[in-house]
C-alpha cells in the first residue's frame, strides 16, 4: 500500500463524530513534493481528514500513515511534536490578533526553542517568500484578507516542513486573491519541495490546475484522480 | 532552551499590557479578597488577645487546714508549686488574710472578734494549656489530697460559662475564615477563568502550533502569581490606611503593633500568590484538553 516516497497514506480510514457524520473508508496516499485537492461540499468530510492528520480528532478505522508512523499508535503527549513538524493553514487565518506579523510567523519557531537570530532570519526570508516583508509590524487587523493569509502561509512554512495541510484557505478571499494565494502555494512547494493537502469546495478554483484531487461527498470518497 | 524561557516568562507579562482590563480586574478581585481576610484574621488576633485577659485570671485559692502552724503550711505551698500545672503562687498568712477581709468588708476581723480565726491560704496561678474547668477540675482533685490542704476554691461557673463563650465563638470565627478562604479562592479563580477565557483563542492556535501543555500552561500560572501579588499590594496599601485611618481616630483604644502588621504583610504576600496560582491552575485546565 505505501510507496517509498509517500509522505501520508489514508488506508480505509473512518472518522465518525457522535452525531454519525464524519468519513468513512477513506484511501488514498500523497507522495513527498505533491499538491493534492480535497474536493467537496460543506460538510462532506475534508476538514475532518485534514484534523485526523493533525490528531484534532481520532479515527474509528483504519490507518493514517505519516512518513511510514501509524498514528493510531502515537500517544497524547507526542501530538505536540507531530504538529510541530507539519504546517497548517486554515481559512479563518488563526492568526495572534496581538501580536505582529514578525510575532506570528516566528511563533512556530519559538515554540521549537530557536535561537533570536536564527528566528529573525528565517522568519524575514519567509515573509520576502510570501511578498508581505514591508509590513513584518503591522498587527493582522490592519491587513487584506489575502494578507494574512500570506502571512499564514509563512507560519506555515517558516519551518520548511515537508506537508502543509491548507483547510479551505481561499474560503473567505475574493477570487482574484484566491487564485494569487493557490499560485503562491503552487510556486512554494514547487520551490522548497514540500508536500501539499490542501481542501476546497471551488471547483472552477482547481480545475485549470492539473492537479490530483480527491473528490469527496457525506464523508465518502468518490473519485481520487485527476 | 534559553530563548524558550525568556520567550515564556515575556508571554506572562504580555496580558497586562494587551489583556489589562481582565488582568486588573483580577488583581482588584484578589486585593479585596485579602483585605477581606486580613480584616478577619486581624480581629481573629484581637479576638485571642482579649480572651487570654479572660483565661489569665484562672487562678486557684487553697485554704491549709487550721492545725498548720505558719512553718507547715508554707511547706504544704512550696509542695504546690512543684505541680506541673502550677506556674506561680502568692501565700498568704494571717496577717494578709486580714488585710483582703479589711479590703473587702471595709471592717477589722480582730475588733469584730476578737482573735483572727482567718487560715493560712495561697493564691496558685496555672500554665496556659490547663485552663480549662475540666483540667482545673482535675488539678484542685489532685491538690486537695495533699496533706494539709483543707479546701481548694475557684469560679467554678464563671470559668465553665466563659469557656463556653469562647469555644463557641473560636468555632464560629474558625467557620467564617476558612469560608471567606475558600469564597476568594472562587472569586479569584472565576475572574481568571474570564481573563483566560479572553485568551482561548490564542491558546488553541498554541496548541495547533504544536506547545504542549506545560509551555501554554507556565506563562498563565506565572501571570497568575503576579496579578496575586499585585492584588496583595492593593491590600496592603488599603490596609495601611484603615490602620492609619483607626488609630488616628482610637487611639489609644486601637493600636496595631507592627509584629502583627508584618504576619498580615506576610499572609497576604503569601495567599496572593496562592490564590492566583490556584485560580490559574483552575481556569487553565478547562482550555486544555
Amino acid at each position: 500500500m505505501r510507496g517509498p516516497n509517500d509522505i501520508i497514506v489514508f488506508d480505509n480510514v473512518s472518522a465518525v463524530y457522535k452525531d454519525g457524520v464524519g468519513i468513512f473508508d477513506i484511501s488514498f496516499n500523497l507522495k513527498e513534493g505533491e499538491f493534492v485537492f480535497l474536493m467537496g461540499p460543506t460538510g462532506s468530510g475534508k476538514s475532518t481528514i485534514l484534523r485526523s492528520v493533525y490528531m484534532d480528532v481520532s479515527t474509528n478505522k483504519g490507518r493514517i500513515l505519516y512518513n511510514g508512523r501509524n498514528l493510531s499508535n502515537l500517544k497524547k503527549r507526542q501530538i505536540p511534536k507531530l504538529r510541530r513538524e507539519i504546517g497548517m493553514i486554515f481559512q479563518d487565518y488563526k492568526l495572534l490578533e496581538d501580536r505582529t506579523v514578525y510575532d506570528n510567523v516566528a511563533l512556530p519557531l519559538q515554540i521549537s526553542g530557536f535561537k533570536s537570530s536564527m528566528i529573525r532570519e528565517k522568519v524575514f526570508q519567509m515573509l520576502e517568500k510570501v511578498g508581505i516583508e514591508k509590513k513584518y509590524k503591522s498587527l493582522p487587523s490592519k491587513l487584506s484578507g489575502g494578507e494574512r493569509q500570506r502571512v499564514s502561509i509563512a507560519r506555515a512554512l517558516v519551518k520548511s516542513p515537508n506537508l502543509i495541510l491548507a483547510d479551505e484557505p481561499t474560503g473567505n478571499l475574493d477570487p482574484v486573491v484566491a487564485d494569487e494565494i493557490i499560485d503562491l502555494l503552487e510556486e512554494l512547494s514547487n520551490s522548497i519541495g514540500t508536500a501539499i493537502l490542501m481542501s476546497t469546495h471551488n471547483f472552477p478554483l482547481i480545475r485549470p490546475r492539473k492537479k490530483r484531487f480527491i473528490e469527496l461527498d457525506q464523508g465518502k470518497q468518490i473519485i481520487n484522480d485527476i | 532552551m534559553i530563548s524558550k524561557i525568556k520567550f515564556i516568562f515575556v508571554e506572562s507579562f504580555r496580558g497586562f499590557y494587551y489583556a489589562w482590563t481582565p488582568a486588573l480586574l483580577s488583581c482588584i478581585t484578589t486585593g479585596i479578597s485579602l483585605f477581606v481576610i486580613s480584616v478577619s484574621f486581624y480581629s481573629y488576633i484581637l479576638f485571642i488577645n482579649y480572651s487570654d485577659s479572660f483565661t489569665n485570671n484562672y487562678e486557684l485559692d487553697v485554704f491549709f487546714e487550721d492545725s498548720l502552724n505558719v512553718e507547715s503550711a508554707r511547706e504544704v505551698y512550696r509542695e504546690i508549686l512543684l505541680h506541673p500545672t502550677i506556674i506561680s503562687g502568692e501565700f498568704i498568712d494571717k496577717e494578709k488574710s486580714s488585710e483582703k477581709f479589711r479590703d473587702y468588708f471595709n471592717s477589722d476581723i480582730e475588733t469584730l472578734l476578737g482573735e483572727n480565726p482567718l487560715p493560712y491560704s495561697a493564691q496558685f496561678y496555672i500554665n496556659e494549656t490547663s485552663r480549662t474547668p475540666d483540667s482545673l477540675l482535675v488539678v484542685s482533685s489532685v491538690l486537695s489530697n495533699i496533706k494539709g490542704v483543707s479546701s481548694i476554691q475557684y469560679d467554678k461557673e464563671v470559668l465553665i460559662r466563659i469557656h463556653s463563650i469562647l469555644n463557641k465563638a473560636m468555632t464560629a470565627f474558625s467557620i467564617i475564615g476558612v469560608a471567606i478562604v475558600v469564597i476568594a479562592i472562587i472569586l479569584v479563580s472565576n475572574t481568571t477563568r474570564l481573563m483566560i477565557h479572553s485568551k482561548r483563542d490564542s491558546i488553541q492556535i498554541f496548541s495547533l502550533l504544536g506547545a504542549t501543555n506545560l509551555f501554554i500552561r507556565i506563562p498563565f500560572l506565572i501571570e497568575g502569581i503576579l496579578q496575586g501579588l499585585i492584588g496583595s499590594f492593593i491590600s496592603i496599601i488599603s490596609l495601611l490606611i484603615l490602620r492609619n485611618t483607626l488609630e488616628y481616630i482610637f487611639i489609644p483604644l486601637v493600636v496595631i503593633n507592627d509584629y502583627n502588621f508584618q504576619l498580615i504583610i506576610i499572609l497576604n504576600f503569601s495567599l496572593g500568590a496562592m490564590f492566583g496560582l490556584i485560580g490559574s491552575k483552575r481556569a487553565i485546565s478547562k482550555y486544555l484538553s
